[in-house]
């Protein structure tokens, strides 16, 4: 059976308007809808520019990153890094996602 | 500008029934009561402090509800009422002083929402002011108590009241509410500090408040620019150590430090980040308050 996020297409909440601050490798994004402010790593906020930018699959997302950070294209600790993100920006109300058919 | 200690006290005691304004930072405070009691504290405790125009309105009205002689007989509590006239706090006479202050802190921690309020210590020097963030126990207070008698102006010593856009920090100075055994830490370190009685079996244990002196209160009226914030916790026999903070820490823990910071929302989230960007910032573990004193001017002096 295929994991949640691998039959989806994910784009970011275009109702979301987060206000984002960088110190070094720690981002924080406030959320005006809720008024919570998260605490996300370098790879979550890579994840957010690039569905930003357009609806993409896990595996264009992971093809993306494969490309930016030139690792090996079977690097499935940047997959799974990947999926762990869109989990936790999916719940935080970020990204949403639509099932691929 | 008059203060309470100019009032004589029969004019006080005919003011007092329907409010005695006193000007406490930027806020009016009415003390409002007939007993005798509470003209006793005001001018005991307050007399440095500046009265308000009386066409001021008041931020807290603090209401020391009467008692009749069959209250005073059977020693019932004293109540503290606010606006509402309804009781917010209960206490034995002799325990008015904190409970004054107590509401006082819940008026404005619950109300100026014109401010970013941070719960954190704020002292000055010429080169600018330290925020000292920190949970109940870190030693704020008692670090307070010590700073203004040694050369610093005593703005709070747990409200950080931080002004939209330019990011200044205004005085509230108050009484300090040390608790146990910081009591005696002060008296043995700062023998000139002038005291209130000691206030046993509170919530918070023995209390005793430290008065700040009239120049505080003379000059609370000046705002300070922040330079510094440094998050102190106090550990019996440890050495002095000023760390320097990464600023996404720094950033992370003031977040969870702000009385208002949810309700404010995305003004509270970019006054934070401003702060953090603006300051350096610092752990500082401490058990003797001279060197901290030194650490922390050293720090701020580096940072001006």
């Amino acid at each position: 059976m295929p994991d949640s996020t691998t039959d989806r297409r994910w784009l970011a909440d275009s109702n979301a308007r987060l206000a984002w601050r960088h110190w070094g490798d720690a981002h924080f994004a406030f959320d005006p809808r809720s008024h919570q402010t998260h605490f996300l790593n370098t790879l979550a906020v890579e994840v957010v520019g690039l569905l930003n930018d357009r609806p993409q699959t896990l595996a264009e997302i992971h093809r993306a990153l494969i490309s930016r950070y030139d690792v090996d294209d079977d690097d499935e600790a940047l997959l799974e890094a990947i999926q762990s993100s869109l989990t936790v920006l999916d719940r935080l109300g970020i990204v949403l996602s639509r099932r691929t058919l | 500008m008059t203060t309470l200690r100019a009032l004589p006290a029969a004019e006080l005691a005919q003011r007092l029934p329907s409010g005695l304004k006193l000007a406490i930072g930027p806020f009016v405070v009415a003390m409002v009561g007939r007993d005798p009691l509470l003209a006793d504290c005001l001018q005991a405790h307050y007399p440095d402090y500046p009265l308000a125009p009386a066409d001021r309105f008041p931020d807290a009205r603090l209401h020391l509800s009467e008692q009749g002689l069959l209250d005073r007989l059977l020693k019932r509590p004293r109540h503290i009422c606010l606006e509402d006239e309804l009781s917010f706090t209960n206490f034995p006479p002799e325990a008015l002083l904190a409970h004054l202050e107590w509401s006082m802190n819940w008026c404005i921690a619950s109300r100026a929402n014109w401010f970013l309020m941070l719960h954190a210590a704020v002292l000055a020097r010429e080169e600018g002011a330290i925020i000292l963030p920190g949970v109940p126990g870190a030693g704020k207070s008692t670090l307070s108590a010590y700073l203004m008698h040694r050369g610093w102006r005593l703005f709070s010593d747990e409200f950080t009241l931080l002004t939209p856009r330019t990011l200044e920090l205004k005085a509230f100075p108050r009484l300090i509410p040390l608790k146990n055994e910081s009591i005696e830490v002060i008296k043995s370190a700062v023998p000139e500090a002038e005291f209130g009685p000691q206030i046993p079996g509170t919530r918070k244990g023995r209390v005793s408040h430290v008065k700040p002196t009239g120049e505080h209160l003379r000059r609370m009226h000046e705002g300070a620019q922040p330079r510094l914030v440094v998050f102190p916790r106090y550990q019996a026999g440890a050495a002095t150590e000023l760390t320097e903070l990464p600023k996404s820490a720094c950033f992370a823990e003031l977040t969870q430090n702000a009385f208002n910071y949810v309700l404010l929302g995305q003004q509270a989230f970019e006054m934070l980040a401003d702060l953090t960007d603006r300051v350096q910032s610092y752990r500082l573990v401490y058990s003797d308050l001279a060197e901290a004193n030194q650490a922390l001017q050293e720090a701020l002096r580096a940072a001006a």
